[in-house]
């Protein structure tokens, strides 16, 4: 570099102007370094770091905020959650940036399984079972894309015990051990099949759900990488059909961690904000969220002390079906899946809320339609869920429908 | 046809440079110094800049450029002017930032994210724009168990 340049960049360190390099050779040695793509094994001295650590904020912001909106679908959205492992400044306004699923409609971090999906229009899924595994599959896109590379979103292994059959659900389809940090949760059946209880790994913001503590784990010390409890966060009970026909089951579920006022005028469904087995995931806090309370709030949770539910809006959101209508001229039980449920089953169906007048719910938050699952080909099913529910809660429920037995059906 | 003024823009390297003012103005922080000093006379107005020749010469390039060439041109041009080495693209970010040029701040990030989209993992992009891993070894290693969510 001519001698012209070095003293200017001289001069320039004087004034402080700039994230320039300090030497004109070092500029060069960085160069080479970065294409030749090693990372040499030094002391980190300030006058090698890059220019771009030390970017101002308002323009870093500016850059992934350009990712976060163009890359909205998988795979390609694995941009946004590599920006947020780069470094700290990076991460923390990555985390800035993005939103929930009921913000924007997207899932960019495990976190988001968990939260409520968005209030108009559903989050499209499709569940692949594997008979010989015993294994369940939940993907996020509209159906099966050619080329296997559609984003895994949640995994569950059915696992046969002697009174009740347990459904095991985790990040990884690899993994399903309860003490790996992929376990999320897990939906569990009674005997015969008619009533499943869904179990979630961490409790929900609010404190405001039964806790049944399982008699190997203790509730009291919770360490933040093994999920010591579960909790029960909601339950689905078929019954029969009355006439005993071959007429179409009736479902009932009970959120308990979800309140009825979520779905009245301005309520908002629990949102958590980071998973419990990495506690330094806290996300900046929503001004959506209801509960701003600290992730792992084992203070108060004790057995004897539960809080039930309170008067009015801690009352618990229940679905029921919707019921189908009788085609005359088909023979049939039908329901509108809108295109997403093309093959006939008992399995099918769509959820929405049963509320009673003094709800207060609007005649249009009735209608809606807040889960729906349905068949489209051997062994390949649909999923679309929305708010209040999240992915996490629509798939154990759904998953609650492969497991039925005779006695409701 | 208006006679375009010019004005003359001095930069911290004492490099003088010409542009018609109607480019020159396109930068928000010479519109507002220009303003401040004189609001008649915009000819042959003298500021004081800041940033090296380089960039400035780059900016004004830019600018100038970015009026000549139709827009099926422009998109092949711009390209090509943003083909440079993570250096000169951070010394453009940071003259588009202190000049406060839009359009020239509008593609460098967008060149940018392009980079960052085009990296396979965090450890490329990381090499790609020389940052340091700040993280301690245990949310490291939470991350990592995190990200591998993340790989289909």
């Amino acid at each position: 570099m001519s001698l012209k340049i070095m003293m200017r960049e001289l001069k320039e360190m004087k004034d402080g102007i700039g994230n320039i390099s300090k030497r004109g050779g070092e500029s060069k040695l960085w160069r080479s370094r970065t294409r030749s793509h090693v990372v040499p094994d030094q002391p980190q001295e300030c006058a090698e770091q890059s220019p771009w650590s030390n970017l101002p904020p308002e323009l870093l912001l500016d850059i992934i905020h350009r990712v976060e909106e163009s890359e909205t679908a998988w795979p390609a959205r694995a941009a946004v959650v590599f920006c947020a492992a780069v470094c700290r400044s990076w991460r923390e306004i990555t985390k800035e940036i993005v939103k929930t699923p009921e913000q924007c409609g997207r899932l960019t971090f495990p976190i988001s399984l968990k939260q409520p999906g968005p209030r108009e229009s559903p989050i499209q899924c499709y569940i692949r079972r594997d008979r010989a595994t015993s294994t369940y599959l939940l993907f996020y896109g509209l159906v099966p894309s050619e080329g296997e590379g559609d984003k895994l979103l949640l995994a569950a292994r059915k696992v046969r015990r002697a009174t009740c059959t347990d459904f095991v659900i985790s990040l990884a389809a690899d993994d399903f051990a309860r003490a790996s940090y992929t376990y999320v949760g897990k939906q569990r059946s009674n005997f015969l099949g008619t009533k499943f209880t869904v179990y979630d790994s961490q409790p929900p913001c609010d404190s405001m759900i039964p806790l049944t503590t399982h008699r190997r784990f203790h509730s009291k010390q919770v360490s933040p990488r093994l999920p010591a409890c579960n909790y029960s966060i909601g339950s689905i009970t078929y019954e029969l059909n009355v006439l005993r026909t071959r007429g179409p089951r009736r479902m009932h579920c009970v959120l308990h961690s979800i309140p009825v006022s979520a779905i009245q005028e301005g309520g908002t469904a629990p949102t958590p904000l980071a998973l419990p087995q990495f506690f330094d995931e806290q996300l900046s806090p929503l001004p959506s969220s209801k509960g701003k309370q600290p992730l792992m709030d084992t203070s108060s949770l004790s057995p004897a002390v539960t809080p039930l539910f309170s008067p009015g809006s801690g009352e618990p959101l229940t679905l029921k079906n919707k019921a189908p209508r009788w085609h005359e001229q088909l023979q049939c039980w039908c329901l509108n899946f809108k295109g997403r449920v093309t093959v006939a089953s008992v399995k099918n169906f769509q959820l929405v809320a049963a509320v009673e007048p003094e709800h207060n719910v609007s005649p249009e938050d009735q209608e809606k339609v807040i889960l729906q699952f349905g068949k489209i080909g051997k062994d390949i099913f649909t999923m679309d869920y929305q708010y209040p529910l999240s992915a996490f809660q629509a798939f154990a429920i759904c998953l609650s429908s492969f497991d039925t037995k005779p006695a409701c059906e | 046809m208006l006679l375009s003024k010019n004005s003359a823009l001095e930069s911290k390297d004492n490099e003088i440079f010409e542009v018609e003012e109607s480019i020159a103005i396109q930068s928000e922080l010479i519109k507002t110094m220009t303003t401040m000093v004189n609001s008649k006379a915009y000819v042959n107005e003298r500021n004081q800049m800041v940033p090296e020749a380089r960039c400035r010469k780059q900016a004004n390039y830019h600018v100038e450029q970015n009026n000549k060439i139709v827009d099926e041109e422009l998109s092949d041009w711009e390209s090509k002017f943003f083909e440079v080495d993570m250096d000169d693209l951070h010394e453009l970010f940071m003259a588009a930032n202190y000049l406060e040029i839009e359009s020239l701040l509008n593609g460098v990030t967008k060149r940018v994210g392009d980079f960052i989209k085009a990296c396979k993992n965090v450890e490329v992009i990381r090499q790609t724009f020389g940052i340091n891993n700040d993280f301690a070894a245990q949310q490291e290693e939470e991350i990592r168990k995190l990200n591998s969510w993340n790989h289909i």
